[in-house]
């Protein structure tokens, strides 16, 4: 038993580097961030959700109808049509019209309109805006309880079952179509956690790919042998940077057709086949369907947040002694990495305050994280933007790495980990 | 002109003075040996003149170019082959070999030539067409000499050439870098093997503690201090 336990304290302290260490502790750093993030922009999942009431009939049945909406556990707010437009993040509107108290009254079939104004497409701020679908059945327990209460006819059964007809729509970035609210959000919740997967995918394994190959180079000497070669140093680092980019396209697509297959399969047990399809085209018209440009434009984002990647991860591969401690040397870009995928998903980016929004775009990731939404929301500009600073940190961190390469640092930089001390 | 000209060469790594202000020459068509116990700064020499280390002062020529200014004519000049070295694994014999003198070689007749002389001198044979990662240590190490020497630089720097090998290809080697220098090849050569040092080198310079503590002929440096090899020279002299 002896001889065992020597053998598992062998293990362990062969185990337990610094270059398994610094990672592990790393993830429970971001993760105890995100959530001291997410305790303080408050209101969980699940808590009441705001719905902009627009009464034009203002009769007892409408008033029913809108007391109810609060038992539901939705915060009503009263409003101008005005109002709406000056209230941040997605918005649920409920249009009670004239004359629904009177229709009810004849024992005729009433409309109100329901109205999602989608203006942040994070899942959480979809997740929220969906809530207010709750709204339906409020709406329709309210009025046949009214009718209940005035002793409507039995042999009205149906008609108190389903006195209220919901008509819902969607307005997006000036467009507006009567769509089903709960099967376009569905829509584009799959494109917004369809992107960020197949982006945080890519951009781990290329910069893992690049690091390990920097430091195999470096650990097997074949780096040495280039670097006393007539090639020039910055031609070494292009070259590496041109290839890895190459095979990061073809991790891109790979993972592309492998998720829209995933999502694809997912979609259609969610719902029935030909209700998923049967929206296509409204959608299109809100904009929602990429259109090839659009594509081009996320592709131009993720491709840009994958090259700063490579750069960086070619700086940190500098930095790595050996293979082994390549895994370490990754840890700083695992960090940014997952602090941009995770917010994004988590918190209302938009209703953040400034201080994390900051952090959030000086991180060239999220701006690849966050382009699918940026362009359905037909946000060019922001995408454009986010493109160029990507470039500009892409450009910063190729010309240290060609920086690097000229001089004998890429052979003599490294990780100072001696703070870790392992037993002799 | 001299191949390689050192004069009061100092490396430092941070507090650390590796080599403390050593001076050689090497000649053309010279074997010239770096012998000393591991940490006697012979690696770091090698990787100074091999341009892939900076020095901390002293001034280096290869052929008449200082490496401070012209190190990127001065790798044209020269190889180098680091002590323990890989390949890439994945690349048969043949393609790396290929893939080097694209490197090291413009002109694609001439490199073709690099090739075949690089596969004759390896003595691979038919094992070129296999993958890397299937050779042994010393296959491995036949391999890099042979891409070393296939551009015919005109200075090849190698470090430790005969680690790792056993005697028979140890021996080959050895003839191999004799049979080039009677060609004209200048060779700086590190090892901490003094017995072979003794066969190999025209001239040696005994290094310890990053200091040069005699050079001259193996002849001369028995002779000088009465010994029988150069390990006997080199413990009077350390004593």
């Amino acid at each position: 038993m002896r001889k065992f336990f020597l053998l598992v304290g062998k293990e362990v302290r062969e185990l337990a580097t610094p270059q398994v260490i610094v990672p592990m502790v790393a993830v429970m750093i971001v993760f105890t961030l995100i959530g001291k993030i997410l305790s303080k922009q408050g209101r969980p999942l699940g808590a009441s959700q705001a719905i902009l009431v627009q009464d034009r009939d203002n009769s007892p049945l409408s008033g029913r109808v809108v007391a109810g909406l609060g038992a539901a556990r939705l915060e009503v707010f009263l409003m101008e049509a005005a109002i709406a437009a000056e209230r941040p993040g997605n918005l649920a509107v409920l249009v009670i019209p004239a004359g629904f108290g009177e229709r009810i009254g004849r024992g005729e079939r009433a409309e109100v309109e329901l109205v999602a104004v989608l203006r942040d497409l994070g899942p959480r701020a979809l997740a929220s805006v969906a809530q207010s679908m709750r709204a339906e059945r409020s709406i329709k327990e309210s009025v046949s309880l009214f009718l209940l209460e005035r002793k409507a006819s039995v042999k009205d059964v149906p008609f108190l079952r389903e006195p209220v007809v919901l008509k819902e729509a969607v307005a997006i970035g000036g467009a507006f179509e009567r769509v089903p609210i709960a099967q376009t959000l569905l829509f584009v919740q799959s494109q917004i956690y369809l992107f960020p997967v197949v982006i945080f995918m890519v951009i781990l394994l290329s910069a893992q790919m690049v690091v390990l190959s920097v430091a195999a180079e470096k650990e097997n000497k074949t780096l040495e042998i280039l670097l006393s070669s007539p090639i020039g140093r910055r031609t070494l680092v292009v070259a590496k940077l041109s290839a890895s980019a190459l095979v990061a396209l073809g991790f891109t697509a790979a993972y592309m057709v492998g998720m829209r297959s995933f999502m694809g399969a997912v979609s259609g047990q969610l719902a029935p086949a030909a209700a998923v399809s049967a929206p296509y085209v409204p959608l299109a018209k809100l904009g929602l369907a990429l259109s090839l440009p659009g594509y081009a434009l996320i592709a131009m984002s993720v491709m840009a947040g994958i090259l700063c990647a490579l750069s960086v991860a070619i700086v940190l591969g500098i930095l790595a002694d050996d293979v082994k401690s390549a895994h370490a040397a990754t840890t700083p870009l695992m960090l940014l990495l997952m602090f941009s995928y995770l917010l994004p998903l988590l918190v209302d980016t938009r209703a953040s305050p400034a201080a994390l929004r900051a952090l959030l775009w000086a991180i060239p990731f999220t701006h690849a994280f966050l382009a699918p939404q940026h362009v359905l929301l037909k946000e060019y500009g922001a995408v454009g933007l986010g493109i160029l600073y990507q470039a500009g940190v892409f450009l910063a961190f190729a010309a240290l790495a060609s920086r690097l390469f000229s001089g004998e640092s890429v052979l003599t930089l490294r990780w100072n980990l001696r703070f870790w001390k392992p037993r002799a | 002109m001299k191949a390689l000209r050192v004069v009061d060469l100092v490396k430092r790594y941070g507090d650390l003075e590796a080599v403390k202000g050593i001076g050689f020459e090497v000649s053309e068509g010279e074997v010239f040996a770096l012998v000393g116990p591991n940490g006697a700064g012979k690696s770091t020499t090698l990787k100074i003149c091999a341009t892939i280390l900076e020095a901390s002062s002293g001034t280096l020529e290869v052929f008449g170019l200082d490496l401070r200014r012209d190190a990127a004519k001065a790798r044209s000049l020269l190889s180098y082959l680091p002590e323990e070295a890989g390949a890439y694994r994945h690349l048969t014999g043949l393609q790396y070999l290929r893939f080097m003198a694209g490197i090291f070689v413009d002109d694609g007749d001439r490199a073709k030539a690099c090739v075949e002389e690089a596969a004759r001198l390896s003595g691979l044979g038919p094992r070129l067409e296999d993958r890397i990662k299937t050779y042994s240590k010393g296959m491995t190490r036949k391999l890099l000499l042979a891409r070393t020497v296939m551009a015919r630089p005109r200075l090849a720097i190698l470090d430790e050439p005969t680690s790792g090998l056993d005697v028979l290809n140890a021996v080959e080697v050895r003839g191999l870098v004799r049979a080039l220098a009677a060609g004209g090849m200048s060779f700086l050569v590190s090892s901490h093997n003094m017995l072979e040092v003794e066969f190999l080198s025209d001239r040696v310079a005994i290094l310890a503690g990053g200091r040069i503590l005699d050079c001259d002929t193996a002849a001369g440096l028995k002779r000088r201090h009465s010994a029988a090899n150069l390990e006997e020279v080199f413990v009077r002299i350390a004593r």
